[in-house]
């Protein structure tokens, strides 16, 4: 993603055509923190650590 | 080109695994110091400790099944400073079918399979909890996939006999932990 701003919140949604949170019911997994300045030039790497549990 | 800035989303879980070293001959007497003198030494070499020692109780060509009841370094890694809890800091390689001096002892994976040497997997067990290494990891039937050792699943060139296939293999490999568990294995 090629943005020049300070990110704050990550999310993993499943709506891919639009990529981005319509609704609450698309989102798989949501983190906010403390902003981290991306410039355009940069990458962002986010690894997710999920647990799932069984039934 | 821009700076790569990382992100990590809660803790990543698993479980380390033990990163040790094959010392072999802890079989005979006096030994312990000796073996574990050096395996200090590379712990030291290293810079970190040792969770797990490796031996390989003997599949020699004279192989029997007294011997592979109570391998030669049971009781020395009894009395090794390495043997951690119960047995915990070692892991023994152990032979499945005996050998003779040509070879061909008379024994076989199908007989395994049907039970036929559970008694000696018993008093393996046994000889286990009386040197205090229940928790001792078991390479059982080791190496079974090459040609060189009787139990091997292929035509080998150890007394030439066939020993049977996979399926008599993994119903021999069964039939001794649930024995050895029966004995007080906690493996």
């Amino acid at each position: 993603m090629a943005t020049n701003s300070a990110i704050t919140e990550a999310v993993i949604v499943n709506d891919s055509g639009t990529n981005a949170t319509s609704t609450a019911a698309n989102s798989i997994s949501r983190i906010v923190f403390t902003a981290i300045n991306k410039g355009a030039s940069d990458t962002l790497a986010i690894t997710w650590n999920h647990k799932f549990l069984g039934a | 080109m821009g700076k790569l800035l990382t992100l990590t989303i809660g803790v990543p879980i698993h479980t380390p695994w033990n990163s040790g070293v094959y010392e072999g001959a802890y079989d005979g007497t006096g030994v312990p110091p000796t073996r574990d003198n050096e395996v200090s030494g590379f712990a030291g070499w290293r810079g970190q400790s040792v969770p797990i020692v490796v031996d390989f109780a003997s599949a020699a060509s004279s192989t029997t099944w007294p011997q592979i009841e109570n391998p030669g370094p049971l009781d020395n890694m009894a009395g090794s400073a390495f043997k951690g809890t119960n047995g915990a800091g070692f892991e023994l390689c152990c032979p499945i079918l005996p050998f003779d001096a040509g070879g061909t002892s008379g024994t076989d994976l199908a007989r395994g399979a049907a039970g036929s040497y559970n008694s000696h997997w018993t008093t393996f067990g046994g000889n286990l909890v009386a040197n205090g290494l229940t928790s001792i990891a078991l390479r059982i039937g080791h190496e079974f996939n090459g040609n060189w050792y009787r139990w091997s699943v292929n035509t080998n060139t150890n007394g030439g006999n066939p020993n049977g296939g996979t399926a008599d293999y993994v119903s021999y490999y069964r039939n001794i932990v649930t024995t050895l568990r029966a004995a007080g294995w906690a493996g």
